[in-house]
Order: C-alpha cells, then structure tokens, then sequence
C-alpha cells in the first residue's frame, strides 16, 4: 500500500514539473520584459541607439504609452528619430475619451499645439503614422487649417 | 551600436542593416505567411533574441492554405508593429499595402469571399479598453475588417497574449502577469502564460461572427471536431 501510494506521488509529481516546464518554454509574442526595457531605454537615450528604441516603443505596447513620454521626448529632440516624435503625440493624447471623438479635444490648448509641433516634425521626418494622422487633421480642418490637397497626399503616404 | 549613420539620408529605407542592406517589408516563408518580426535586431537583449527566434522558428510549423494568409507580429488592440521596417500598422489600408507587397495570394484576388487573415499578433483581437476598463474602441481586427479592403475577409485574431514554441503556435492564453486591463504588471520579470485560455475572434465585415477557445489552431476551414469542442 505505501509503494502504490509512492508511486502515485512520483507519477503526480513528475506531471506538475513537465508542466510547469512546457510553460517555461513558452515565448510570448510581446517577450520584453522590465529589465529588458531599462536597457533599452539607456541604450536609446545615451547613445541614439534607434534600434534600442524601437525595441523599448515595442515594450510599450503592453503597457501604458505615457510611460515612454520621457525617452520619446529626448530621442526626438537630441536624436531626432521620426518614432520618438509619434510616440511624444501619442504619449501626450493618450487620456480616455468619448467614441468618435478627437484625441485632441480634452486637450489643454498649449499641450495641443505641442502634440501638433511633434507631430509635424514626425511626418517631416518620414514617419508613416504621423503623415497618416496628420493627413486625417488637415482633411476635418478642426485644429489646423482645413487643407484638402495637404491632408490627402499626407495619407497616401502614411498608408503605403 | 546598431544605429545606420545614413539612415536620417534615406529616411525611405529600414533603420536596420539587413544582409547586403537588401531592404524588405516582411518575410515571405511559404508565400502564405508574412513575418513581421525581426529577431536580429543588434541593440536586442540575449532573451529577446531568443524569444524572437524561437518566433519565426514556430511561425514556421503554422499550418495554411492558399486561401489562408497568417501575419506573426507583436501587437495591441491598437494595431501591429513592424519590426522589419520600423513602422506601426493601425489601419487597414496600411496592412494591406504590407499584405500586396508580401503575397500575390492576396494581391492577386478577385474578391475576399473565401480569404482568411490570421494575425498572430498579441490582443489585436480585444477592444480597447478605457482605465476603468470600459471599452474604448474596437479592436484593430474589427476595424480593419469593416474596411473596404478587407470586405468579406474573415480575420481572425486573438483577444489575449500568443504564445510560441520551436513548434509552432501555442494559442492565446491569459499572461501569468496581466493586470486588470490586461496589461502586464510592471515589474513583471517574466511574461509566462497562465493556464486561462482567451478567444480566437472571428469577424467578418465589422462583426464578430464566431469566437473560438484559446487552443485552437486558426484555420479558414474548422473541422467538426472543431466546432464540438473549441467553438464558444
């Protein structure tokens, strides 16, 4: 009876550590962890490294985007990479709001116009997003001056 | 140091060197497969390397047809990322242009009734949520599947984390570490999966026509067994 009983733990128990170790060896597709993060962030903001960057921008697609403002802000400005910028407008616009609304409506209207300046500056520098964004603002001619020729290559670009 | 000197010059091209600095969207495995994530990139730590390896290993063994095309990137409710050219995807008409450029399945179709898009692409199948986890938006799967490009196609994506292994796909699983609106805690060491599956979404022009346990294989052609036992 107790060697059954032995045996029925071994057998339970080597089930729960092939378990535990097939989840183990499980990648999820969004791996980057904190202390993968902090590296990045240092690599990026120390030396320009964009690829860091863009690997901590990756990061932040599991967590809240304002958390990247501060390196988004210096990765614009000393290194001026066309993804920092998106990321400082999308940092700065990232506050709930209603369905179908603006994300620049709550917006204060000295913290609009510098999410607009990031986001010119972006699409001058070739991002994609932010031509596409900023298209979409020129066309409803809502918080910039309606610009219909604008605002239509902008898009086209930005969706290529 | 992975930063391309030129690369403010050549703001067309990839901020990545590739081999012979040959610039490409996607990796085309099978004609039927795009793969969004570049696992060489140099400024990576070791274990992304790893994880991101063991990804487009996996991606590999993903089971299609010549009616089934699957997208392998990171994501959020908000969209994709692409790795290989340094730019978001959050509309449709954007990843249709990556899917004209990758595959002539899908550049070359008459219409998309009997077209299917699997994106392996964490949460793009969950709505957006507000902080008090209300819904915010659509998920981006259901949005780009209400789109002119996308009429007729069914997509399929899912609501949770996907997880790999050398073998393939695992499903979409609930991470050890989420919080209340799923993202993960921020001191999270790791992001291991819990044994709570999520949901394959199915939608078909801006709806969500099926939904399926998070341990199914996506497939534009669902067995009975199937249907039995992982449909919702």
């Amino acid at each position: 009876m107790k060697s059954s009983n032995f045996f029925l733990k071994s057998i339970i128990i080597s089930l729960l550590i092939i378990g535990c170790d097939k989840k183990e060896k499980d990648f999820p597709m969004n791996s980057t962890t904190s202390s993968d993060r902090d590296y990045y962030e240092n690599l990026a903001l120390t030396k320009g490294d964009t690829s860091a960057y863009y690997n901590l921008n990756t990061y932040y697609m599991d967590y809240p985007i304002e958390g990247i403002l501060y390196s988004a802000i210096i990765m614009a400005n000393k290194y001026e990479y066309h993804l920092a910028y998106l990321n400082v407008y999308e940092a700065l616009t990232s506050q709930d709001h209603k369905i179908g609304v603006s994300e620049l409506e709550n917006l204060d209207k000295t913290t609009r116009e510098i999410a607009l300046e990031y986001l010119k500056k972006g699409a001058e520098k070739g991002n994609k997003e932010c031509k596409r964004i900023l298209g979409n603002h020129y066309l409803e001619g809502v918080y910039l001056d309606k610009d219909v020729v604008k605002g239509k290559q902008l898009l086209e670009e930005g969706e290529k | 140091m992975s930063i391309d000197p030129l690369s403010e010059k050549y703001a067309h091209q990839s901020h990545y060197n590739f081999s012979e600095n040959r610039v490409i969207d996607g990796r085309e495995l099978e004609g039927l497969e795009v793969q969004l994530i570049n696992p060489t990139k140099s400024a990576s730590t070791e274990q992304q390397k790893v994880a991101d390896q063991r990804i487009v290993n996996g991606s590999k063994n993903i089971p299609n047809s010549n009616t089934m095309i699957t997208v392998t990137g990171h994501g959020s409710p908000k969209g994709m990322s692409n790795d290989v050219r340094g730019e978001k995807i959050r509309t449709a008409k954007q990843l249709n242009a990556v899917l004209n450029r990758n595959s002539d399945d899908w550049k070359n179709k008459e219409s998309g009734e009997g077209m299917t898009v699997v994106l392996y692409s964490c949460r793009t199948g969950a709505n957006e949520k507000k902080a008090d986890g209300s819904n915010k938006a659509d998920s981006f799967a259901q949005k780009i599947s209400g789109s002119e490009e996308f009429k007729d196609v069914e997509v399929i994506a899912p609501d949770q984390r996907v997880y790999f292994s050398e073998n393939g796909p695992v499903g979409t699983y609930e991470a050890e570490y989420a919080g209340a609106n799923d993202e993960y805690k921020a001191d999270a060491k790791d992001h291991s999966r819990s044994d709570t599956p999520g949901n394959w979404n199915v939608f078909k022009n801006g709806e969500l026509i099926r939904s399926y346990q998070g341990d199914w294989k996506p497939t534009n052609n669902p067995s009975l067994m199937d249907k039995l036992t992982k449909e919702n």
